[in-house]
């Protein structure tokens, strides 16, 4: 946990820096009023020093709920989530919603939860065709299209 | 007298079953996609406005009202059950509420939010009734350093809405506010941070963040957990729960504040319930006599935003009434469904077509009562929302929040902000950093700026102009005293106590 509050902390830090070092070139001061790199200058000053603090002050770095930052069975579940959630959202604009969706919760449902292959395919299935209905069909919203709808 | 006799005008005109019908309709559809993240009321009045236009003014106005104040009700029910703020003014709900649904008190959580929601909006509606055109003339009196120093007021909410270290929360917050710079710079227009793409020119969509950094992120918690989503007792009976005697008492001082502050503040063009929602919490929050609770379980919380933000729907139907000022984008459109019927709202909208206004008016008060009746009997089906599998209720959110964010803009972009929130989210909770500060600052930041920046062109560069208007030097106090109100409580208790001793 120690090392990731560290790397989390750093990283506001990092940003801070970026922050403040563009908003300089954006202008402070504009006529009688205050230029567009003014507040992010002063945005930039704050973080950078509240970082800091957290990054040296013992309560900053003090355990919070576990000793890992990520757990460690949790990990592949984690990543295998995120990575499908990518890949349904890179495919949202080429193969639609409805098919996209399809991908994303069969591949929880199957792959994550470990639900048998019949079950997870007809819920993924049901869900997105649901959802397309009320919101596309029913509420007329514009969904992502693709080949299909 | 006459305020008496219009009213009665216009609830003989109001109680009739095709008006009943349509208040109805207009609050049972403003429930459901107030519940809904992404389709706002904006959204859905704009979506039935075509619909409207062969029909009765008055008909369609009051149909297209009940959307709006019925969104408000509905806002808080997925805040509560599954962390997503169906509406940007149901943030704060879900800070308390969904705590309390984890502790398998999510009935209770609804019927606090829909009495809030009700009491909220019936005081505001008979605000607007008695003092409408006294508080458009107030409202009118707002310039640019009024609305800094009531945004800086806003801002304040940053140091209460955190549970823990108070950095964290100054963390969350300034991280907010940096989000809020990206995108066009509000008085020069110049862009900043947007590394040449144009869809962040116009910033980053709020309401993307918002659904990534809290429901998200509470999703990838759970499922690195064990594919747990709903981690809280489930009740099981689904049977209407309400709240305590007690509980109720408590929440009665925060109710009646949040009434006031979501009144006024929804008065005031541009300010909305978000930001009345935001300050009546805060400020419950700074007199309450359990702080230590808040942020963990406190019903009086869910009742002091539910009120502000329904209250707020009253108090912006003032100035767009008796002005013909739109305060918000919701407003902006009803005025488009008024202009559609060749009628301009303002002074003399109440003398040449009184029916319209008093019709209206006379709307909202059976439409707070249907919206309880309806809030009460569909609490019970939402709440089954939690007895779904968990597997399914997870991918449920997914699906609710990819469709909310693409709906922002109709744009694939914003799917992508949603999920890199919901990862910035996650490690945020893993690190104890607040989420509710970035929200709050992604959404005062931008009006922060271009208020502080149009007070000082007013006043060619003096900072002087913030003291020098009487409503402006009046809320600079407030302001003071409320970032000092810890060490006057501190001074207060250290006397009390040397005088006992």
């Amino acid at each position: 946990m120690r090392r990731g509050k560290i790397s989390l902390y750093s990283g506001l830090i990092a940003l801070s820096i970026y922050y403040g070092r563009e908003a300089l070139s954006l202008g402070l001061w504009v006529g009688f009023g205050p230029g567009p790199g003014l507040m992010p200058l002063l945005l930039s000053i704050i973080m950078f020093i509240l970082a800091c603090f957290l990054l040296l002050s013992p309560d900053g770095l003090k355990n919070t709920e576990t000793d890992s930052f990520i757990l460690a069975d949790g990990k592949r579940r984690l990543i295998m989530v995120v990575l499908f959630l990518i890949i349904s959202t890179y495919l949202m604009d080429i193969i639609g919603f409805i098919l996209s969706t399809m991908i994303l919760t069969y591949t929880i449902l199957q792959m994550v939860e470990k639900w048998g292959m019949k079950r997870s395919a007809i819920v993924a299935i049901i869900l997105p065709v649901t959802f397309w209905f009320l919101f596309a069909v029913a509420f007329k919203m514009q969904l992502p299209e693709g080949i299909w709808f | 007298m006459d305020i008496l006799l219009n009213l009665a005008m216009g609830f003989q005109q109001v109680l009739t079953p095709i008006y009943l019908l349509f208040v109805l309709l207009g609050v049972g559809f403003g429930l459901i996609v107030g519940a809904l993240p992404g389709l706002g009321p904006t959204a859905a009045i704009a979506i039935l406005l075509p619909l409207t236009y062969k029909s009765d003014p008055v008909l369609s106005m009051v149909m297209l009202t009940g959307i709006y104040y019925g969104a408000m009700f509905g806002g808080s029910y997925t805040s509560i059950l599954l962390n997503i703020p169906g509406e940007s003014s149901a943030v704060m709900t879900a800070l308390e509420g969904y705590q309390l649904a984890l502790q398998g008190q999510a009935s209770k959580a609804i019927q606090m939010a829909n009495m809030s929601s009700f009491l909220g909006g019936t005081i505001s509606v008979f605000g607007l009734t008695v003092a409408a055109p006294l508080l458009s003339k107030a409202a009118l009196a707002f310039g640019p350093p009024e609305y800094f120093i009531l945004m800086m007021l806003g801002l304040s909410a940053i140091a209460f809405v955190g549970t823990g270290s108070p950095v964290k929360a100054l963390i969350a917050g300034c991280f907010g506010l940096m989000l809020g710079t990206i995108g066009s710079e509000p008085i020069t227009g110049a862009q900043r941070y947007t590394f040449g793409s144009y869809n962040l020119g116009d910033g980053i969509p709020f309401a993307a963040v918002a659904m990534g950094i809290f429901a998200i992120a509470e999703v990838l918690i759970n499922i690195e957990k064990g594919l747990k989503p709903f981690s809280g007792k489930t009740e099981k009976k689904m049977r209407i729960q309400w709240p305590t005697k007690e509980e109720l008492k408590i929440s009665m001082s925060p109710a009646f504040q949040g009434t006031g502050i979501g009144f006024v503040l929804g008065a005031l063009p541009g300010v909305g319930p978000t930001i009345a929602s935001f300050l009546s919490y805060s400020l419950a929050k700074l007199q309450s006599k359990r702080p230590e609770k808040w942020g963990k379980g406190a019903i009086e919380g869910i009742a002091a935003v539910e009120t502000a933000n329904n209250a707020a729907v009253g108090g912006a139907m003032v100035p767009l009434l008796s002005l013909g000022i739109p305060g918000s984008s919701a407003t902006a459109v009803l005025l488009g469904g008024l202009l559609m019927h060749g009628l301009r709202p303002g002074p003399l909208l109440f003398s040449e077509h009184p029916e319209i206004p008093w019709g209206v008016i006379a709307s909202m008060y059976i439409g707070n009562i249907i919206a309880i009746i309806m809030g009460i009997t569909l609490s019970v089906y939402f709440i089954r929302l939690l007895k779904l599998p968990p597997a399914v209720l997870n991918v449920i959110i997914f699906l609710v929040t990819i469709i909310g964010a693409y709906s922002i803009n109709n744009n694939v972009f914003d799917i992508w902000v949603l999920l890199v929130f919901g990862v910035v989210g996650y490690f945020f909770k893993k690190v104890g950093i607040p989420e509710a500060p970035v929200v709050l600052g992604l959404v005062l930041g931008p009006l922060v700026e271009t208020t502080f920046g149009q007070s000082l062109i007013m006043s060619h560069g003096s900072l002087s102009i913030f003291v020098q208007r009487p409503v402006s030097l009046v809320l600079l106090i407030i302001l003071i005293i409320i970032y000092l109100w810890p060490l006057i409580r501190f001074s207060f208790n250290r006397l009390k106590y040397s005088n006992n001793q």
